[in-house]
């Protein structure tokens, strides 16, 4: 997280000092601000990424991502892995709606990796909603492929 | 004696009418064309040549919304600057209905200008408003803004939104590949971008007072709400909980930001006090809470709820925890948002599988349809209750159209370039 | 010198200026009248019949009185057409021999030449935005028989100055009401007083 921050406060100052060169009537009252890539949340590290997908609006895992989700609690436990769960959407409906919708669908795969006993503390979750399409467009085809729950192992 | 009896009756019968009661006749509407208006270009009585000219950016403002219809000068007979030199004849047979003429002139004060004007009621040849207004050299399209406003709000008595901003985000495109939190001009100008991250950007929100705007970046790799001032860029993030941290919401005094946690185990509606810097929980349903928006009077909170069993919406009492629900039409109503004057909200509806934007007065639970296209969300109220922006798509495209409230005048948003979403409207900024 | 005539003429001229004049020294003719008052036919409308000074009521015979007191709760002041629809069964006494001041109007008239008025007031009348709640302005016009509008007053406001404002400037915007050629004690009786009433929430 200091890595962040660090990271953060520099790239802060560097944009300040670089908004004098903006021109246009407003300069002087609005400055701008650039954030560079996390490592918290990154795929570095990442052993595997196992993907399982939705019916719109629904959150319930059929049978194939059930038998996905078994065969990868063994792995997670045999190798002692962390795990960390994606829940993403298509983009119908509003953002902040499908941000909680994408929280279902990660907590719902957690707690079937903790029913076939993976630990829950080696478990985040974490929600993009419709921030994170796989695919653009706005037809069934993408938004299928949109619905989905992100395994991340590391 | 018979003639001055019949002089007496005659005189007699000489009354004036009586009116006891007089007809009453019902006007129940006007004309449904945009008002004839007449900006002369002013008067520039300044050594330097004018880079922009004041009644070419009046008249894009007034003609912004269908209201108005604004003479050319080429259409004009005669081009007066001051009261004198107005002969309402003239403008009549223009069929003009207001007139403004003026004249700019230099001020004592380095680097402005002042600019004398007038609005003139062609139809009952008098004037409606008269003042003195001084700018900055530099920010003529302000004192520009700054004049639509006042003439619109002596014709259509509300506030003219000419001087507001709206902010919205970018995604990532060939150019950029980050996202960008933006600022411009309501009508396009003078865009800027606040923040900029390779990790999604949501649902900016502006402070009251319109110098300060909340937000959710994922630039931690998970939903955080920052807090960022305008004019310096100094920003922070407050205090992260577990779970979704997102849809901050400003109450109307500036103290306190309406949010969803879900660290509770689901998502519900939270209050952040700003000075405490501490988190109280206002709804408490196994279901997903979110989208709170902060009534004007700062009593309530209107959310979206799935707890009926899909999303629906609802208003609480800040104070009592009181929850009463407010729609009834159809099985997805999201994303409200109160009108200026409290008394209706405008939100996305969902009719036949189409996401529309639709409005409702609060308590009549009955639903009127605004937008005709689809993929329609977040929209944001005009501070005057007039407009309505909102994100929808065009051929795959992200894109930020607009509606009069009345339905009658519809829009795009051309000056943004790129694929733009989640509009918010600022207050009206001094 | 007989100077009872002439003196006898000179007041008698002097009473009739001062009758002439009565609505000025507030003298109540119709109490004077020589002749029997004619009943008010059914379709003039008071619209607040409380008022009505106490010096100025008309007797009204009693059959009629009974029926309009019933009536006048549920008469709606709008076109006069729709108000005689409810009050069908009040009869009306033929004409007399002296129309002074009360006269048989049908409706179709009275209604005609309000569309008329009507219609070139709403052609003008740039309602502006500020048409949140109900506004309502009533304002009274004065004409002269060739229709121009020569007083305009508001009688009631709406509380919002440009709502009220727009009517005006409607009602300037006409200047001159056109089409409104009519017998000339039908314009007395209805149309060269009359009252406008700008309610788009109908």
């Amino acid at each position: 997280m200091t890595l962040t921050r660090k990271s953060l406060l520099i790239s802060l100052s560097f944009f300040i000092a670089a908004c004098g060169s903006i021109s246009n009537e407003r300069a002087s009252d609005a400055s701008a601000v650039s954030a560079s890539a996390s490592g918290a949340y990154s795929d570095q590290g990442i052993t595997s990424s196992n993907v399982l997908y939705f019916a719109y609006d629904k959150s319930d895992v059929d049978s194939e991502g059930r038998a996905k989700i078994r065969n990868l609690a063994k792995i997670i436990n045999k190798e002692g892995l962390n795990v960390r769960i994606e829940g993403h959407c298509d983009e119908r409906g509003t953002r902040e709606y499908n941000l909680a919708l994408g929280e279902n669908r990660a907590k719902t795969v957690a707690e079937l990796l903790v029913i076939n006993g993976v630990s829950s503390s080696k478990i985040s979750t974490v929600s993009y909603g419709e921030e994170k399409p796989a695919a653009s467009g706005s037809n069934e085809n993408s938004w299928s492929q949109n619905r989905r729950a992100l395994i991340k192992t590391f | 004696m018979k003639v001055l009896k019949s002089i007496f009756l005659i005189l007699l019968f000489t009354s004036s009418q009586s009116t006891l009661s007089q007809l009453r006749i019902e006007i129940t509407g006007g004309a449904e064309d945009p008002i004839n208006i007449a900006v002369v270009p002013i008067d520039w009585r300044l050594e330097f040549p004018q880079e922009e000219y004041l009644h070419e950016i009046i008249k894009d403002d007034l003609e912004s919304f269908g209201e108005f219809k604004v003479l050319p000068p080429k259409g004009m007979l005669s081009f007066p600057s001051t009261e004198e030199e107005v002969f309402y004849r003239d403008w009549r047979l223009l069929n003009v209905d207001y007139l403004v003429v003026g004249h700019a002139n230099k001020s004592e004060i380095e680097g402005e200008l002042k600019i004398s004007y007038f609005i003139f009621d062609i139809a009952r040849e008098r004037v409606i408003h008269k003042a003195i207004m001084s700018g900055s050299i530099k920010s003529i399209r302000r004192v520009a803004h700054n004049m639509s406003d006042k003439i619109y709000d002596k014709i259509q008595g509300i506030p003219g939104i000419f001087s507001t901003r709206l902010a919205y985000i970018d995604k990532p495109s060939a150019d950029d590949k980050n996202y960008n939190l933006r600022i411009s001009d309501i009508d396009g100008f003078n865009g800027i971008s606040l923040f900029s991250s390779p990790q999604p950007i949501m649902s900016p929100n502006w402070s009251p007072l319109g110098d300060r705007m909340a937000y959710v970046s994922f630039e931690e790799g998970t939903s955080r709400i920052f807090i960022q001032t305008i004019s310096t860029g100094t920003r922070s993030g407050i205090k992260l909980e577990k779970g979704i941290n997102s849809s901050p919401n400003w109450s109307p005094n500036g103290a306190r930001l309406a949010a969803v946690l879900s660290k509770e185990g689901n998502p519900d509606i939270f209050l952040y006090d700003l000075k405490r810097k501490n988190w109280s929980q206002i709804t408490e349903h196994f279901g997903i809470d979110t989208e709170p928006d902060w009534s004007p009077d700062g009593k309530s909170l209107l959310f979206t709820s799935n707890r009926s069993g899909s999303p629906q919406i609802y208003q609480v009492n800040v104070r009592s925890k009181r929850v009463k629900r407010l729609t009834f039409e159809g099985t997805y109503n999201a994303r409200a948002r109160y009108s200026p004057d409290g008394r209706s909200i405008v939100f996305v509806h969902r009719r036949d599988g189409v996401f529309h934007i639709a409005t409702q007065k609060i308590r009549s639970g009955k639903v009127r349809i605004l937008t005709d296209t689809s993929l329609d969300e977040s929209p944001t109220i005009s501070p005057n209750g007039n407009v309505v922006i909102y994100a929808t798509k065009r051929k795959d495209e992200d894109i930020l159209a607009g509606i009069t409230i009345d339905g009658k005048t519809k829009f795009i948003l051309p000056s943004i370039r790129g694929e733009v979403r989640e509009p918010a409207w600022s207050p009206i900024l001094d | 010198m007989n100077y009872l005539a002439p003196f006898g003429l000179s007041c008698f001229i002097h009473l009739g200026l001062i009758l002439s004049f009565s609505n000025l020294f507030n003298i109540d003719m119709e109490s004077l009248s020589l002749y029997e008052i004619d009943p008010i036919p059914a379709y003039i409308i008071y619209e607040q019949p409380k008022k009505i000074k106490k010096n100025k009521r008309i007797s009204i015979p009693k059959e009629i009185k009974s029926d309009l007191q019933e009536k006048q709760e549920k008469i709606v002041i709008s076109e006069p057409s729709i108000a005689l629809e409810e009050i069908t069964n009040i009869s009306r006494t033929p004409e007399k021999k002296f129309n002074r001041d009360v006269v048989n109007f049908s409706q179709s008239e009275i209604s005609k030449y309000s569309s008329i008025i009507k219609r070139q007031v709403m052609s003008q009348w740039k309602k502006p935005s500020a048409t949140t709640g109900n506004l309502i302005t009533e304002i009274r016009i004065t004409l002269v028989p060739t229709g121009e509008i020569i007083n305009t007053k508001i009688i009631k406001g709406s509380g919002i100055k440009s709502f009220d404002d727009s009517a005006l400037t409607a009602i300037a915007r006409v200047g001159s009401f056109d089409d409104l050629q009519m017998p000339s004690n039908l314009f007395e009786k209805h149309f060269r007083q009359f009252i406008l009433v700008f309610n788009p929430n109908k």
